[in-house]
């Protein structure tokens, strides 16, 4: 009772009244969580790097996250590391590895110990993080390359296939952020900053569909609520202007912008798998707090789609019709009644060309 | 009375109250000295709300067994009809009325000066609280809850709009905003109309906050008004109707000044019709002192369609309930005043899910020691019942003209729950229709529907049957020429400065927009200059200019072209927001007891579902077994980490079984367990399930 009555007042109050320096050194012992959303879409890496390159070039993509990570982790000490691989089956943890994922994991990753030549005195976090992470998506992305080169001579519908759980993922991401927040509790240390990275290489359509808009629309506005930016790193060339027009309905991309720019994220698009460190090390590695003093990049916020897309014919709309009960979104005032909510607008439509008589 | 009779009083008080109140009891009752402990009339005063806080170890066990119990309970019962319920709710969609108006009543009256209210700045002890002069006074309480829920609300409601007013014996400075009611100047006044940024209500609500140091009565006199004087309910009401619905019948004689015609006349009759507009009274006052018949006001507001609903600090008065019933509001009263007020800290979301089910309230020990405990009947609880949208019943009885016995009639408080059915303007219900026609080809139940209704064609008025479409534009953000001038305001649209733009509200900072149909160029949407244009559509912009007060930073609700009248929407995201309401993946969600699982993990955090310890235990418990038969034995007597049941199965008995069980919610659907915090999260913010998202 009397903790409970004593925790919000200091958890509130009292970084807030601390002075600038003093409140900005606390900042940099507040935890810094890095959860990373990684699509391992096999027809879109295909894309990203050539049908033929794919075996020998995606290793050398992973070895530049594996860096990434690296940095992340190497940057201040209480800097913490998530990753979540999604594709289309699914959306599974990485890291931290689930088995070791109770309460002795606050601090450090345990499971160190296990091996100790292989960590061959380098800082045990870095090399934790680097056998776990690149050895399990190897595994699982040699899996579902596999599985995909064996299902794509039976099953080619290409809409199907290029679902990726991406929406589960980020759920699960920003339920993990919540754990952490929980469990990191300090009323202290100022609450823990996180942030999400979307890594992927489906340029359009493929990272998410309609089908999850919700799902998606519903991460957004709880990383809102959570103070968690979302970033997102794309890999591939933007769709050309002839492709973006015959796909002028739902735009995985469109989403992932949005996402983005309403998180007050970046949006990044690498184009060249040579470079992707590089990138990342420009535009990701600074956390919330240090990108109010840097320029965001330049040409990511340009011009986000914000406009909504129509329930009945997946257009994107200057002006909508919604219905006020439901507010589901229809493209023209025609209806009989709302297909999602089925409050009947059919009285009115056989009713309106009544009064000329 | 004789003596021993007071002494069985005083027993039975305690009693009732369950052990909640052990310190009191124990020094009423003494050791054996029965003479030497007060008689009721020498004895502090005791609330029968006070003690709620302090239970004995035994009766919280108590009550947690009985309520995983219930868990238990519940899970067998659900589990059996969940087959064809749930897919009748999947097929049946919920309707709710998104678009609201909501005004904030707060009783201003001197009853709100008792200083019984928790403590705000020290997290004063309930029992302390109890005595005068240690907690703060019940408006301070009352302010400080109702900032929380004015960030919640506008949190989960993107596309409503609310506003604050006030009633008591010294309010009605602004003799435009108030309305006069009974003896001692009792009268109501609006301080923040409905549709203001939300910036301005929660300032407002600031300047109502007595000043914390000061511990006299005189501490009042920073603030804009002190409580004092009598409540008129009467007074609120009409107050209430003339801000809500202005446009409506016989509202005309309550307009004194008669200035001008009703700020939302021109609007169209559609969009009034789908906005659900509600009286939230926070009333610590037993009694009101009105000039007029409050009856009629109540009636008036009835007709209106306006849902007034109370929020009773000091006791339930049979005047509100009447108000409340009569209109289809809620009464509730505080049965748990002495809960400390709730905390802010971080994105927890403690105690949003107060109206769930208690057997979610004690799933996680600590968890339940942080935010739960308790939390039945607080202030806090009471007002987040208002955060989510009401049903949607259709439009108003009173807006559309319909014959005296006409089946409309069915929509009074008589019949609360319509939500199955539509209610069409003039027609009763209809059976609502089924689900999964293409919108586009007309349904052979849509044709019946309307050869049905074609007879009726000369008698209704069309526009009273207008569907309810709203036409809203999606403008886009354009970056402008130098110098180019908004329609707004007439001025320049300012251009951000370089260094700035991230901090800069990232939707409607910068650059300009362009009305979808007319081509008016707008410097912001939402802006304060729109606001006034847009009452009429009850989703009106809010948190204009104020983006960074805002919960969230972004400014979300619905502005209006100043040329062409266009509803405009900054972002479709917003639209989104509210959605969940509709689309509950996560509403579903039930505690379950488990035994153990196979998933030894949450779905959606990965956090252990079996605590350590237990697991430990149950591992050496198995281990230390010699045989292949006491291994299995053991595994299953101690619901054991190797067994295979995953959920308790619908015969067994709760009783037997709940020493192990550990309390996860599952996700009916995709049968997903998750932990019982992040069924929380889940539940309050996230409205996703992992699993069912194929995670």
């Amino acid at each position: 009772m009397s903790a409970q009555a004593r925790l919000p007042n200091t958890g509130s109050g009292y970084p807030g009244a601390l002075t600038t320096a003093a409140s900005s050194i606390l900042s940099s012992q507040a935890r810094q969580l890095l959860v990373v959303v990684f699509d391992l879409n096999a027809s879109a890496w295909s894309n990203f790097l050539g049908e033929a390159n794919v075996a020998t070039a995606f290793p050398r993509i992973l070895d530049q996250f594996a860096v990434f990570f690296n940095i992340h982790l190497s940057l201040r000490r209480s800097s913490e590391l998530a990753l979540i691989v999604c594709h289309r089956g699914g959306a599974r943890f990485v890291y931290p590895p689930p088995k070791y994922g109770d309460a002795s994991r606050a601090g450090h990753p345990p499971g160190a110990g296990e091996s100790h030549d292989e960590i061959d005195g380098r800082y045990e976090k870095l090399a934790t993080a680097q056998k776990e992470l690149v050895a399990q998506i190897n595994e699982l992305a040699s899996e579902i390359m596999a599985s995909q080169a064996a299902g794509s001579a039976s099953v080619h519908q290409a809409d199907d296939i290029e679902v990726t759980k991406m929406a589960a993922a980020l759920s699960s991401a920003l339920c993990y952020i919540n754990r952490f927040n929980r469990e990191n509790y300090d009323p202290l240390l100022p609450q823990p900053r996180s942030r999400i990275l979307i890594v992927t290489a489906a340029a359009g359509a493929a990272s998410a569909t309609r089908a999850h808009y919700i799902p998606m629309m519903n991460c957004l506005a709880s990383a809102q609520k959570a103070g968690a930016c979302v970033d997102v790193c794309v890999l591939g060339a933007a769709p050309s202007s002839a492709n973006q027009a015959a796909q002028t309905s739902e735009d995985g991309d469109t989403f992932l912008r949005q996402l983005a720019v309403m998180t007050r994220g970046i949006y990044w698009r690498v184009t060249d798998s040579s470079s992707v460190l590089q990138h990342l090390m420009c535009h990701f590695t600074a956390d919330a707090d240090a990108r109010q003093h840097l320029p965001p990049p330049s040409h990511s916020q340009a011009a986000v789609d914000f406009r909504a897309t129509c329930f009945c014919h997946r257009k994107q709309l200057d002006i909508g019709f919604i219905c006020a009960v439901c507010l589901s979104v229809y493209c023209n005032d025609s209806l009989d009644m709302c297909s999602t909510c089925s409050t009947p607008f059919s009285v009115a439509g056989s009713l309106r060309p009544a009064p000329a008589s | 009375m004789s003596a021993s009779g007071d002494d069985v009083f005083v027993d039975v008080s305690h009693d009732d109250e369950g052990d909640t109140n052990d310190a009191s009891s124990s020094a009423a009752h003494g050791e054996g000295g029965s003479y030497q402990r007060k008689q009721a009339w020498e004895a502090d005063y005791q609330k029968t709300w006070d003690g709620g806080k302090e239970k004995s170890a035994e009766t919280e066990a108590l009550l947690k067994k009985r309520q995983r119990q219930q868990a238990l309970v519940n899970n067998r019962l659900t589990r059996i009809r969940l087959s064809n319920e749930e897919v009748l709710a999947s097929r049946n969609p919920i309707r709710r009325a998104l678009l609201r108006r909501v005004l904030l009543v707060v009783d201003l009256s001197e009853s709100m000066a008792i200083r019984d209210a928790p403590s705000l700045t020290s997290g004063a002890s309930a029992s302390s609280s109890a005595h005068a002069g240690t907690g703060s006074t019940r408006l301070g309480y009352v302010l400080h809850e109702l900032e929380r829920f004015t960030r919640e609300f506008r949190e989960r409601n993107p596309l409503a709009s609310i506003g604050l007013a006030v009633a008591g014996g010294g309010v009605g400075g602004n003799a435009a905003a108030a309305i006069a009611g009974g003896s001692g100047g009792a009268s109501a006044e609006v301080l923040v109309s409905v549709g203001s940024p939300a910036a301005d209500l929660i300032s407002s609500l600031r300047s109502l906050q007595p000043s914390a140091s000061a511990h006299s009565t005189m501490a009042f006199a920073s603030s804009v008004y002190a409580p004092q004087g009598e409540f008129s309910a009467e007074a609120a009401l009409r107050l209430a109707l003339r801000e809500l619905a202005p446009n409506q019948a016989g509202v005309e004689m309550l307009w004194p000044n008669g200035a001008g015609a009703p700020p939302d006349a021109h609007a169209p009759p559609q969009h009034r019709d789908y906005v659900s507009r509600e009286v939230l009274f926070v009333v610590s006052s037993l009694s009101s002192c009105d000039s007029g018949d409050v009856f009629s006001a109540a009636e008036s507001l009835r007709k209106a369609g306006v849902r007034v609903s109370f929020v009773a600090l000091s006791a339930e008065t049979r005047l509100f309930r009447f108000i409340a019933e009569q209109t289809r509001g809620q009464h509730s009263v505080v049965s748990n005043f002495s809960a400390p007020p709730s905390s802010y800290h971080g994105s927890d979301v403690s105690r949003m899910y107060a109206h769930l089910p208690p057997s979610l309230a004690v799933l996680n020990e600590d968890e339940a020691a942080a935010d739960e405990d308790g939390d039945d009947g607080t202030l806090a609880a009471l007002l987040m019942a208002h955060v989510e949208p009401p049903p949607f019943l259709g439009p108003p009885a009173g807006t559309t003209p319909t014959a005296p016995g006409s089946p409309t009639a069915a929509t009074s408080p008589d019949t609360p729950s319509e939500q199955e059915s539509v209610v069409l303007p003039g027609r009763g219900f209809l059976p609502a229709l089924p689900l999964g026609q293409p919108p586009a080809a007309r349904s052979p139940d849509a044709e019946a529907l309307a050869a049905a209704l074609d007879p009726l064609r000369e008698f209704v008025d069309v526009n009273d049957l207008f569907g309810p479409l709203m036409e809203i534009g999606f403008p886009q953000e354009r970056a402008t020429p130098a110098g180019a001038m908004c329609v707004c305001h007439q001025r320049p649209v300012p251009a951000p400065a370089p260094n700035q733009k991230d901090s800069v509200d990232p939707v409607t900072g910068h650059n300009g927009f362009d009305c979808p149909r007319c081509g008016a160029l707008l410097c912001a949407l939402g802006a304060g200059a729109l606001t006034s244009s847009l009452a009429a559509t009850g989703a009106t912009s809010d948190a204009g200019g104020g983006g960074a007060a805002s919960a969230l930073g972004t400014v979300s609700g619905i502005a209006r072209c100043p040329v062409c009248c266009l509803s405009l929407l900054a972002a479709a995201p917003h639209l989104a927001r509210a959605y969940h309401h509709l689309f509950p993946a996560s509403a579903t969600f039930r505690v379950t007891c488990v035994e153990s699982s196979d998933e030894r993990l949450c779905r959606s955090c990965q956090a252990p579902l079996v605590p350590e310890q237990l697991a430990r235990a149950i591992t050496e418990q198995i281990s230390r077994a010699s045989t292949s038969t006491e291994k299995l034995l053991a595994a299953e007597g101690a619901g054991g980490a190797s067994a295979t049941a995953t959920v308790i199965a619908d015969d067994m008995d709760p009783l037997a079984t709940d020493e192990n069980a550990i309390e996860v919610a599952q996700c009916p659907r995709c049968e997903a367990l998750h932990c019982a915090a992040c069924a929380r999260y889940v539940r309050s913010s996230l409205h996703n399930c992992v699993g069912c998202l194929g995670g």
